[in-house]
């Protein structure tokens, strides 16, 4: 009903805008009701005006609504669930922030009205980005590939794994909605080269827990560091989606909320970092700089600095820590690109080898901090073995 | 809903979601690039994409405006990160290539940090001019435009078809041809050719016609230089297949096309090029990495002008490297071909090859597919081994 509605809403905006004719404003669509939230930590939500938690700045009024998108033609946004009818893709659910707007005038406002020119205002559907990737109870946090589920795993005590499940804004999934998630934790698998199939040798069932907050499992894991992965399927139609955990120590409830905002993780390139950049780091960033840094003025230093960066991803991605590996990673597309210009003085055959070298290196660290994102170790080392390349790559190149 | 109400009613949502997601300043979406569309992301597009990204053009979407680039943020670093755009895929820098058409490093983060950061617009006082699809012959006036003989039809209910067109040429006597071109009539749905040469003698052997022309929307067609030509003989057809592919603007829609082929002559007594193809018979591919001998050593020295690929296994990588009598190794070709992209790659350089020289090549499987979205997980060819890939060679003088 939610959708038809919104459907409805969307069509009666298109007839305005587009009804040159027609001078006179629609009558009311029936609009969400308006939530409150702050600019810098959008995961903060409240149904009522109030202060930021966080930063105390005041809450401002957002109109929120659902609906369907693909996950990767994100133009495409439909008001049922079905496919995209550019790759036929599951569409994902997302949440949209509406507001309109008059032509010339960028002030956004939360209701549909007429312009100066009395012409009706134009509807705008913005994405909500996703806020908030810290862990809520101590555990490993992981955004899901369809952008929109988010799930935490904790391995509290010896032999039991729990898993969070989360929507786009970091909202625990209400038990209705967990019901439909079906998961297994396994513990054991082989993998064959030659037919690439993995062969599950020891899986645990996750089974709602029975205050129905999250999914449990008793597994045959005692010794610690506990390597296990969860294999999930958000619904009925979801595609089963795989999230790698390795966890050094037993995981911790906070003795607080957790609701701290993650680093920005584009701060770490950007010369003017936004005010997004001085929040806090997460509570289990690794020991590695996160503010801007200034490129070495000789090559050599920044080749040596290169090759550290790819030792620190090598690392982080063997202690498992995913959530940490986009910031030696983004480091090193930086140094990468700082070598760019250098190319010139490099002779025909290097310079032929190290051009795409320097571009794998950039490649390679968005692969890494978008397989970071979603927990996969598979991912996570795919993307190391060519980033790793395009580093040996360059450092032959210029060395 | 009735299905084809609801197909309705959800194109229209699509175009009003196109519509509505594109407005500048958007409400509550945090900026993190530092890069804006006006400054950064704009003069890339233009310079390496606009051939087919642009009002009219082959792509699904024009990247020509910021209204119109926005929704696509995601598709855009969903696509570098694959690797499929922009879908040049040789490993090896672009200076090898006459065709190259890659991207720096540099420029992939402009774009990936743009997409990803919030794709912020920049100075208004900046706002790109128009930009108009170019339909105009690359190499200039052919020397012969030969018109397909008839328009072709891409029906309503159809979203891509195969067709193929015989042009006679009418050359009374042998030509020598230096570039073939082919100027779409409808560029929006002429998503690929191949021109092959049929003549008496092609006919009477048993193997495929000789490719004269792999064309592709924004591959600018390469003009052999020197004395090297593909030899036309005397009252041969050329064979055009053309593969036409609707890009969602179009669905539903009855498209109509009728192209024109350009010739380019070269001087008589041109040196001619031949193809030497590289087939795999060995057993299917079972494990990436090995490598594995193509055909026999070279009988007579040759130098390599071009190389395309035939078949091969999905989501490979390939490697084909030159070994000399002297068990030299030197690699021609290192490159993830693309089926949807099937394209000559013109070296920047002849190659030569001596006699006794063989040939190798290695596949490895691209890993870090599954990590994005797009990818389909890695497989064997539709044989199941095959690696076929094509020469165009010239003799050694």
């Amino acid at each position: 009903m939610r959708g038809i509605a919104a459907a409805l809403c969307v069509l009666m905006l298109l007839t305005a805008a587009t009804t040159a004719q027609q001078r006179r404003a629609p009558a009311p669509p029936k609009l969400p009701p308006l939530s409150y939230s702050c600019i810098h930590h959008p995961d903060v939500l409240e149904d009522r005006p109030g202060v930021c938690p966080l930063c105390k700045l005041a809450l401002v009024p957002v109109r929120l609504d659902s609906s369907w998108m693909c996950p990767v033609h994100t133009a495409v946004i439909e008001t049922e669930r079905g496919t995209c009818r550019l790759c036929q893709r599951q569409l994902v659910p997302v949440t949209v922030s509406l507001t309109w707007s008059c032509r010339g005038d960028d002030a956004a406002h939360l209701e549909p009205g007429l312009c100066s020119d009395g012409s009706p205002r134009i509807g705008q559907r913005a994405l909500r980005p996703h806020g908030n990737h810290n862990p809520r109870h101590g555990g490993q946090f992981f955004m899901a590939p369809d952008n929109w589920h988010h799930i935490e795993g904790a391995y509290p005590t010896a032999r039991a794994f729990r898993l969070y499940v989360y929507d786009d804004y970091g909202r625990p999934l209400p038990a209705a909605a967990l019901k439909d998630v079906q998961a297994r934790i396994v513990t054991k698998e082989s993998f064959d080269p030659a037919t690439r199939k993995t062969t599950e040798l020891a899986a645990f069932p996750l089974r709602m827990s029975r205050n129905g907050t999250y999914l449990e499992a008793r597994v045959d894991t005692a010794t610690l560091p506990a390597e296990m992965s969860a294999k999930v399927r958000f619904g009925p139609e979801s595609d089963e989606h795989r999230f790698d955990f390795t966890f050094e120590a037993l995981t911790k409830e906070p003795a607080a909320p957790a609701s701290v905002p993650q680093a920005n993780k584009t701060a770490v390139v950007a010369a003017a970092p936004p005010a997004a950049a001085a929040t806090p780091q997460p509570t289990q960033a690794p020991d590695l700089s996160l503010g801007p840094q200034a490129i070495p003025s000789s090559i050599p230093e920044i080749l040596g600095e290169l090759k550290g960066k790819d030792t620190q991803v090598r690392e982080l991605i063997a202690r498992g820590d995913f959530g940490a590996v986009w910031v030696p990673a983004f480091r090193a597309k930086e140094l990468a690109i700082a070598l760019e210009p250098h190319l010139a003085h490099l002779s025909g055959q290097k310079r032929d080898a190290g051009e795409p070298a320097l571009a794998r290196v950039v490649r390679g660290a968005w692969l890494i901090d978008a397989a970071g994102d979603v927990g996969n170790r598979q991912q996570v080392e795919a993307a190391y073995t060519a980033f790793a390349a395009g580093v040996a790559d360059v450092l032959a190149a210029f060395q | 809903m009735h299905r084809a109400s609801r197909t309705a009613a959800g194109a229209v949502l699509l175009v009003v979601a196109v519509l509505l997601a594109v407005q500048p300043g958007q409400a509550h979406k945090p900026i993190t690039s530092p890069f804006t569309y006006t400054d950064d992301v704009f003069p890339i597009l233009r310079d390496k994409c606009a051939r087919c990204h642009v009002q009219d053009g082959v792509a699904p979407m024009s990247l020509m405006t910021y209204e119109d680039t926005v929704p696509w943020g995601e598709s855009i670093r969903v696509e570098l990160l694959a690797g499929h755009m922009p879908p040049w895929s040789v490993d090896a820098g672009p200076a090898r290539f006459r065709n190259a058409q890659s991207i720096s490093a540099r420029e992939m983060n402009v774009l990936l940090t743009w997409a990803t950061g919030g794709t912020p617009f920049g100075d208004p006082a900046k706002t790109p001019p128009p930009v108009a699809h170019d339909r105009k012959w690359a190499l200039g006036t052919p020397d012969l435009e030969l018109p397909f003989p008839n328009e072709f039809t891409v029906p309503a209910d159809k979203q891509e078809e195969i067709a193929e067109f015989v042009l006679p040429t009418g050359f009374p006597d042998r030509r020598w041809l230096r570039a073939v071109d082919l100027l779409p009539g409808t560029p929006a749905v002429v998503r690929s050719a191949s021109v092959r040469i049929r003549s008496a003698a092609s006919s009477s052997t048993s193997g495929p016609d000789p490719v004269l022309a792999l064309w592709l929307p924004g591959d600018d067609p390469i003009a052999l230089d020197g004395h090297a030509a593909f030899e036309v003989p005397a009252g041969a057809e050329l064979l055009v297949r053309v593969r036409y592919k609707k890009t969602w603007q179009y669905e539903r829609k009855e498209v109509k096309d009728r192209s024109t082929l350009g010739l380019y002559f070269a001087p008589d007594a041109s040196q001619a090029v031949r193809a030497m193809v590289l087939s795999d018979n060995g057993p299917a591919l079972q494990v990436a990495g090995a490598r594995r001998q193509l055909g026999d050593p070279i009988a007579d020295a040759v130098r390599a002008l071009a190389i395309y690929p035939g078949d091969h296994p999905a989501n490979a990588g390939i490697v084909l490297s030159a070994v000399g009598p002297d068990g030299s190794r030197r690699e021609l070709i290192a490159f993830h071909p693309q089926r949807d992209w099937a394209r000559r790659y013109w070296f920047k350089e002849p190659i030569s090859l001596e006699r006794g020289t063989r040939l190798e090549t290695t596949v490895t499987f691209d890993d870090e597919a599954p990590a994005l979205p797009s990818n389909q997980p890695p497989t064997a060819g539709s044989d199941g081994s095959a690696v076929r890939l094509t020469l165009n060679v010239i003799s050694e003088k």
